[in-house]
């Protein structure tokens, strides 16, 4: 095989393999939104926490698994208390539990930049394993990635669509009064769903933090990635944020290859650009107040 | 009829006809306004640097400020994306000094320009999308031209930025330099108060009218027959204007602009400036200007995260007090019930 | 002559049939009453000709130009006013200022921006016209949010006059009136229909009958019956319909 091919499918697959990291944390996003009709703009920071939670768990002498585990559960936990008290008050007034969470966003990386500090730090991967294909050397671990990301998803969806309490959230996402009115507990639901997305966020920084460095502000990057794919792909519509996820990483995987970082989000942004004047509400989405 | 009553002595208690209130206050704040602005241009030359240093800061802020409130506190619009036009309104200057050669006037206009352009391209694209889509939109916009602008260093100089000789001031024959600051203060007084007349023509003729039922209501608005879009659209752009303005003024009176200026504090900012003073009234966001530029000197020089203090502060400005100071001095002393912002 | 025309109007919203080929037309000058079950479609009518919704199939004539899918904004401008249901104003704003907003609409310079209302004296005396046609000239002061909810409606109305409409559709403006009231509106209503066409829905029978020459009559989103109060009152269909006789 060429040289020239397999390093732009490598670049490709790679590509890939982050986006199934920022697919976790869209899906959070978009999950919240369809549920509560609010937009999270500490998500990024979510992600963030999960990696930063791996990091310590790591240096107390833990290993990957153990992380995988605990930073979702206590990042479930924060986010229950972020929902219930600071997000809560302001239910119903989207463009206030915006500004809020992004309040919210400085203090988290404050918080973090005074606990855990402003140096970028690099997590070994669990498995030095690699493997040959097409030319070229694949992480292992890369590679388990997918596999992880590809179990959470299917477990996300077997959960919504199999048990009765994943029911109950499909049913508020159609309509949450009718829901309401139906006798299932919106409340518990919203702040479950809140809590559910920060763990799906934090999983993708737990999966990312050996792949990425582990730095306070780097939720930011991949908030704005995931935020024009839940914008392209529709708020609120898990098809449309699976699709654009796929889609926009191959995109950026691919234009990595000729393009600097910079130059690949601008053309990221084209793509929303051109998606907003053609459709208002996303590919996917419907028209919400 | 009372509509058709003038002038000064009309008094109101509870109602409120729109005319003669409009009458009153324009009547009123003129005469506060002019005294205040006479009485500090007097003063100036005797005032010490570092002082002359603030007011123009507060000065320049003031009319990002409420430039900003038209769009957030009448419209009912909150961008996330302004701190773009501000960055645009500094480099669009810097960059013609530096390599256009145009002299001052021709580089504030060119400044003002790409900000409306700018204004104009985003409003168009952000101005139909719903609710939240605006705000995560423009975001996104300023998010990115300030990723770029950190990157592309050989055009902006990065986040240290770049610095330029202020081209002297020509009116005629003679000349002023902005590097005298008493020069520079009443340069930046004359435009805020300049700016602060054009919004108060804005606000109480019939346009304004529009812009207030459209942040109460826009839905109805559709319904009497108004393209939304287009005003919505004509606020957008107004406020990205004076803000890119703003930008220009920040420039001169630092002889600087970096990358920074694209951040998302400088997004943030009139928001909280908007809040503390109070919207939908035009002193408001000025008074915001004041107390928060008070203590945001103080608070980031003693600690380094005061950032936690911005976000701090917009969660509880969000919770305790939607209608800011001057909203609350509006409802105690019921004169100007009209501009009162909104109840949460 | 023909203010408006719908030909085989058709709504459909996912399986959901609202509206079934709908054909109505009304003459200038009507005042036509329409009524039927909740669920009936008289609502989604409303909105299918203000351009809320476009239609699935079907045509909407309005004084004869095909007005069919045009975006709500252009339809007030042709000259057809709305009243809601669930009172939508400006809740901040005087009463003057409600109906101030849609004279200004219609007006050459909506967007002017550098005259002082309290100058503009031809809006403003349309304004009290407006406010003395619908009986509110007392309140002009009044924040709108303050009124009174029979006052709302008639705030409701005078919004709805204030674009100078052809045709003005009320959407139950007898909704939770109190007794004493509803003379008032009713009183209001008689005095616009001077001059201008009228759609009333309502569930107010009472009201209907005595404002309404023509009937029609919708149920499941079809017509089920058009005619005179005293047709309609015998009209077997209707009978079914409201009483479940069979």
């Amino acid at each position: 095989m060429s040289d020239i091919l397999s390093t732009m499918i490598f670049l490709l697959i790679n590509g890939l393999v982050i986006g199934f990291i920022i697919t976790l944390v869209a899906l959070g996003l978009t999950l919240i939104f369809g549920v509560m009709r609010i937009v999270n703009m500490a998500h990024g920071d979510l992600y963030m926490m999960g990696a930063v939670i791996s990091y310590f768990v790591l240096s107390f002498g833990g290993n990957f698994f153990i992380s995988l585990f605990t930073a979702p559960i206590l990042v479930f936990a924060i986010s229950y208390l972020i929902e219930r008290f600071v997000v809560r008050p302001f239910e119903g007034n989207p463009t206030n539990t915006m500004l809020v969470t992004l309040g919210l966003s400085f203090i988290i990386q404050q918080v973090t930049l005074i606990t855990y500090g402003g140096v970028p730090r690099v997590i070994p991967e669990p498995w030095t394993l690699s493997f040959q294909m097409f030319g070229a050397q694949y992480s292992g671990y890369r590679l388990a990635v997918a596999i992880i990301s590809a179990t959470i998803l299917s477990g996300l969806w077997s959960f919504l669509h199999r048990t009765t309490y994943g029911t109950f959230i499909r049913a508020t996402i159609q309509d949450a009064e009718v829901a309401c009115a139906t006798g299932i507990n919106t409340n518990r639901i919203f702040t479950f769903t809140f809590a559910l997305g920060g763990t799906l966020a934090a999983l993708g920084g737990v999966l990312a933090a050996p792949i990425t460095q582990v730095f306070y502000l780097m939720g930011n990057n991949v908030i704005l990635i995931a935020f024009i794919i839940v914008i392209v792909g529709g708020l609120g519509s898990f098809k449309g944020t699976l699709i654009i996820a796929l889609l926009l990483s191959i995109l950026e995987g691919t234009l990595t290859i000729f393009l600097r970082p910079v130059e690949v989000r601008i053309i990221s942004l084209m793509v929303m650009v051109l998606t907003l004047l053609l459709r208002p509400s996303g590919l996917f989405g419907r028209r919400y107040r | 009829m009372v509509c058709s009553v003038e002038g000064i002595g009309e008094k109101m208690k509870t109602s409120t006809d729109m005319i003669s209130l409009f009458r009153v206050t324009l009547s009123r704040s003129l005469f506060h306004v002019s005294i205040i602005t006479i009485t500090l241009m007097i003063l100036a030359p005797l005032l010490p640097t570092h002082v002359l240093s603030y007011m123009i800061t507060i000065s320049i802020f003031s009319i990002y400020a409420i430039g900003y409130d038209l769009l957030f506190g009448y419209t009912n619009q909150t961008s996330l994306g302004h701190s773009l036009f501000f960055g645009v309104g500094a480099y669009g200057f810097l960059l013609s000094v530096l390599h256009l050669k145009t002299d001052f006037w021709g580089s504030l206009a060119i400044g003002l320009f790409l900000s409306f352009i700018l204004a104009l391209i985003i409003g168009i694209i952000s101005v139909r999308l719903s609710e939240s889509y605006f705000v995560i939109v423009t975001a996104i916009f300023s998010n990115i031209f300030y990723s770029y602008a950190l990157n592309a260093t050989w055009l902006t100089g990065g986040s240290d930025g770049l610095s330029i000789n202020v081209p002297t001031i020509y009116l005629g024959n003679i000349s002023f330099s902005v590097y005298d600051p008493v020069i520079n203060f009443y340069f930046n007084t004359i435009v805020l108060v300049f700016v602060y007349f054009l919004l108060k023509r804005i606000v109480d003729s019939p346009l304004g009218r529009v812009f207030i039922a459209l942040g109460q209501n826009q839905e109805r608005l559709t319904y009497l027959g108004y393209n939304i879009y287009r005003y919505k659209l004509l606020a957008f752009i107004i406020s990205g204007v004076f803000t890119g303005l703003s930008g220009t003024l920040y420039c001169i009176r630092l002889r600087y602009a970096s990358a920074e200026f694209f951040g998302i504090i400088w997004s943030i900012l009139p928001i909280i400036w908007c809040l503390i003073g109070g919207r939908k009234t035009l002193l408001g966001p000025c008074i915001g200007v004041i107390i928060f530029t008070f203590f945001q000197f103080y608070i980031s020089s003693l600690w380094t995260y005061y950032l936690i203090f911005f976000g701090l502060l917009i969660i509880i400005l969000f919770r305790f007090s939607p209608i800011g100071i001057v909203g609350y001095i509006n409802q105690r002393w019921g004169r100007q019930i009209h501009e009162n912002s909104r109840n949460n | 002559m023909k203010i408006l025309e719908t030909i085989n109007l058709t709504k459909h919203f996912g399986g959901l049939i609202a509206i079934s080929d709908v054909n109505i037309t009304i003459e200038k000058n009507e005042i036509r009453g329409l009524i039927g079950p909740n669920g009936a479609g008289k609502t989604t009518f409303l909105n299918l000709i203000t351009g809320y919704y476009k239609p699935t199939k079907g045509k909407i004539f309005f004084n004869g130009s095909d007005i069919t899918g045009l975006p709500p904004y252009k339809i007030i401008q042709k000259g057809i006013a709305r009243t809601f249901q669930l009172t939508n104003f400006f809740p901040e704003m005087t009463v003057f200022e409600n109906i101030w907003l849609g004279i200004n609409s219609i007006s050459r310079k909506p967007w002017d921006f550098y005259h002082h209302i309290g100058s503009l004296k031809y809006l403003n005396d349309k304004v009290l016209e407006i406010l003395n046609l619908v009986g509110l000239d007392q309140k002009k002061h009044m924040i709108a949010g303050n009124l009174s909810y029979g006052d709302r409606k008639l705030l409701e109305i005078g919004i709805a006059l204030s674009t100078n409409p052809t045709l003005i559709l009320l959407d139950e403006p007898m909704q939770g009136v109190s007794p004493e009231e509803k003379e008032k509106v009713v009183e209001c209503i008689k005095r616009i229909s001077v001059d201008k066409t009228v759609l009333i829905i309502e569930h107010d029978i009472d009201v209907i009958l005595r404002l309404c020459k023509t009937i029609t009559v919708l149920d499941r989103g079809k017509v089920i019956a058009e005619g005179t109060p005293n047709e309609i009152s015998m009209d077997i269909n209707v009978q079914r319909t409201y009483l479940g006789i069979e």
